[in-house]
């Protein structure tokens, strides 16, 4: 385990779909690890939330981000490119959480350093299962940079 | 006789030593004068005559002799007048002189004509004359029917040696007819080399000629062409389809001044030259060497080709596939011209050669065109794809995912009829996300494009059986293969069409354990791949529908899919270039195979 933060960890949902983001944020709120959500709805805030731009003046800068690929304004694909080209934003881990089981999406975002790709869940079951393992696994188990 | 009158002019010599003695006496004087001037005279006559005498007879043996005499008279008579000068002027050393010269001529006369004289004094005799005589006559008779017989020959020779022109002269005006044909075959042989050359040389460079550079190649085959044959214009006009409009005009003309344009526009060439063109739609060739002779129902046509000074005009309607495509054709304006047979070849050799070039070049371009559209029709079919995975999973996410939710938090507030509807809207949702999923894969298998490898078939089928782990327990199936091939194939989707296939016979399975066993045959540069299984078999009927997508042959309760599986797997097996068919009784399991071909590559190993 590892040692207990004393902040809650911070976690930047990318996510255009509100039933999509409203289903992510239930299940997470179930988890025992202590965390905070922020959804944003496109490529573009993300990229403002992440460099403190705008409205995310005071924006945290996240432990880590879920980033749906099919966004508006600015596709998940281009994000990624931008927080992996950023020498600040690039350690942050990047959990890519997408409907696509296109294998072409899958080789882009793992060469474009995507920490993880996961599909979306078609279920409540699995969705809760998919979250949990997240929870275990990077919020728990794995050892992020500080 | 001529010895005596010879010593006589000698002794009769004139002596000058009396000379003075008579001068005085006048009549004296001209006695002598005029008797020395009788005897000069009678010496010269006498000579001259001997001279014609002897040169008449052409008497060759006493010539030289009687010129001697002739000389001794010429030289007595020249005395004689000397003898008179000598009267008044005495001049004794020149007369000595001349009768030296004389006594000369004399001795040597005489010493040849001894021999004949003797010969002249037994001549005498009067019989020995006339036997001599008739002896001459005899051989003048010999002589003269020699010389008949002589000319006979001769004449006889005359007329074979005309016989013999007159034959020479025909030989000859043969052979030279002869040359004549064999000059103008020649050069027909090299004219027709020249062409073939020609020919072969366009040939060449049409064969393979891009889109782009086909106008230019065309204009630059004209020229030549025309320089070839000599003509002053040769053009090509193309119908277009749907007509009226030309699709394209060619021509080359060396009388850059005088260069007319043919009509853009078919309906106006139907106007201008009617006869024409309707001799060019029933695929006539039109060879007038001369406009005036046009008949007098094509004067429309006539007044036309006389406006533009066209003289003579070779006109060839072009083919492709059976339909008139245009017409090509020489226009003679400064000359008029007998077209001959090797330009008839020439326009219509070089008119294939054009129109196939034209014919394949549009073809490419067709080709170029209906790939791009199939190239767009692709990505608007791939954006469609995308939008079906993405959007259409995202609406039905949410349904199942929230009723789930609803069922769970609100668990308590419903009844068991609330929770069966529940059920069913899940069971729905969860259904089409399915659907959704296996029509992806089954566009995705036709659209990208396949990445062939060699393959080995047993390394693949343990990585099938990994992936159906859960399957394959869950069943107690047992799955065993016998010695595999390798393979050129795109491996996900070889993966795809095992993995697809054996799950199939784990899914329709006995109540027996399910045994699924592999092998591998090959036939005809084909690999025959079968997947035997013991499940519930098909009925043979079904044999081919099984593979039709969306087509179920099972109640989705006895047996839950979609009915695209084995629509996938026939679609790889054809991607493939080979085929998919079952042997199956019910109830005594199921036979799978499928073919792939052996390629070179493989069979080498």
């Amino acid at each position: 385990m590892n040692s207990v933060t004393l902040r809650p960890i911070e976690i930047l949902l990318v996510e255009d779909s509100p039933s999509d983001a409203k289903l992510i944020k239930k299940v997470f709120d179930r988890a025992t690890i202590p965390h905070h959500l922020e959804q944003v709805e496109d490529g573009i805030e993300a990229l403002d939330f992440l460099y403190q731009q705008g409205e995310y003046g005071s924006a945290p800068r996240p432990d880590m981000i879920l980033l749906d690929l099919h966004l508006p304004k600015k596709d998940g694909l281009c994000v990624l490119a931008e927080i992996k080209a950023d020498s600040q934003l690039s350690k942050i881990p990047v959990i890519v959480l997408t409907t696509s089981h296109s294998p072409k999406d899958v080789i882009n975002c793992y060469q474009m350093d995507a920490n993880c790709y996961l599909t979306k869940p078609n279920n409540l079951q699995e969705f809760k299962q998919t979250v949990s393992i997240i929870e275990d696994f990077w919020l728990g188990f794995v050892k992020l940079p500080l | 006789m001529i010895p005596e009158l010879s010593l006589n002019i000698l002794t009769s010599n004139l002596l000058c030593s009396e000379g003075d003695s008579y001068a005085r006496q006048t009549a004296l004087v001209w006695l002598h004068v005029i008797g020395d001037l009788a005897i000069t005279l009678a010496f010269y006559s006498l000579s001259v005559m001997m001279i014609y005498l002897v040169r008449k007879q052409e008497e060759q043996i006493f010539s030289p002799k009687f010129g001697l005499l002739s000389a001794f008279m010429i030289c007595c008579g020249t005395l004689y007048i000397l003898e008179i000068w000598s009267i008044w002027q005495p001049i004794y050393w020149l007369t000595g002189v001349i009768k030296i010269i004389a006594v000369i001529i004399f001795i040597i006369m005489a010493n040849r004509m001894l021999p004949n004289i003797s010969q002249a004094v037994s001549l005498i005799g009067s019989q020995p004359l006339i036997t001599v005589n008739k002896n001459l006559d005899r051989q003048i008779e010999k002589l003269k029917s020699i010389d008949r017989f002589t000319h006979n020959l001769y004449s006889q020779l005359e007329t074979r040696v005309k016989e013999r022109t007159l034959e020479l002269n025909a030989l000859n005006q043969k052979l030279t007819q002869e040359i004549k044909e064999r000059k103008h075959v020649e050069a027909t042989l090299q004219h027709q080399l020249r062409l073939e050359q020609l020919i072969s040389r366009l040939s060449t460079q049409f064969i393979n000629l891009s889109a782009e550079k086909i106008n230019n190649s065309i204009q630059e085959g004209l020229q030549t062409i025309s320089e070839f044959a000599g003509v002053d214009r040769v053009y090509i006009l193309l119908f277009s389809q749907p007509e009226p409009l030309m699709a394209h005009t060619y021509q080359w003309s060396n009388l850059e001044s005088k260069l007319v344009i043919f009509p853009n526009n078919k309906i106006e060439l139907e106007q201008n030259l009617p006869w024409i063109m309707e001799k060019i739609e029933y695929k006539q060739i039109i060879n007038l060497s001369n406009i005036d002779n046009l008949p007098l129902e094509a004067s429309k046509d006539q007044n036309y080709l006389q406006q533009q000074n066209i003289k003579s005009i070779l006109m060839l309607p072009m083919f492709y596939g059976g339909l008139l495509v245009g017409l090509l054709g020489f226009d003679s304006i400064l000359e008029e011209r007998n077209w001959t047979e090797g330009d008839i070849q020439l326009l219509r050799l070089a008119g294939e050669i054009f129109i196939n070039a034209i014919e394949r070049c549009q073809q490419q371009q067709q080709l170029i065109l209906r790939t791009q559209q199939l190239e767009n029709s692709n990505q608007e079919l791939q954006q469609f794809t995308h939008i079906v995975s993405h959007d259409l999973q995202e609406p039905l996410r949410a349904i199942s995912s929230y009723t789930e939710l609803l069922e769970e938090e609100y668990r308590e507030q419903l009844d068991a009829e609330a929770h069966e509807y529940i059920d069913f809207v899940v069971g729905g949702a969860q259904r089409m996300q399915q659907l959704i999923q296996d029509l992806l894969v089954f566009s995705r298998v036709g659209r990208q494009p396949q990445n062939f490898s060699l393959i080995s078939c047993e390394e693949l089928l343990q990585e099938v059986i990994a992936n159906l782990k859960i399957a394959i327990a869950e069943n107690e199936a047992v799955v065993t293969w016998d010695h595999l091939p390798q393979v050129v194939a795109d491996k996900s989707q070889l993966i795809q069409l095992w993995q697809n296939l054996i799950a199939n016979s784990l899914k329709f399975r006995s109540k027996e354990s399910p045994k699924v066993h592999i092998s591998a045959t090959t036939k005809e540069q084909q690999f025959i791949f079968c997947i035997q299984d013991n499940g519930i078999g098909i009925d043979p009927k079904h044999s081919e529908r099984i593979f039709v997508i969306f087509q179920r042959l099972h109640t989705r309760r006895a047996y839950p899919g979609t009915g695209i599986g084995l629509a996938i797997c026939k679609k790889i097996v054809e991607l493939h270039k080979g085929r998919i068919w079952i042997k199956s009784t019910p109830g005594a399991g199921t036979a799978f195979y499928f073919s792939l071909p052996i390629h070179n590559q493989q069979s080498s190993r």
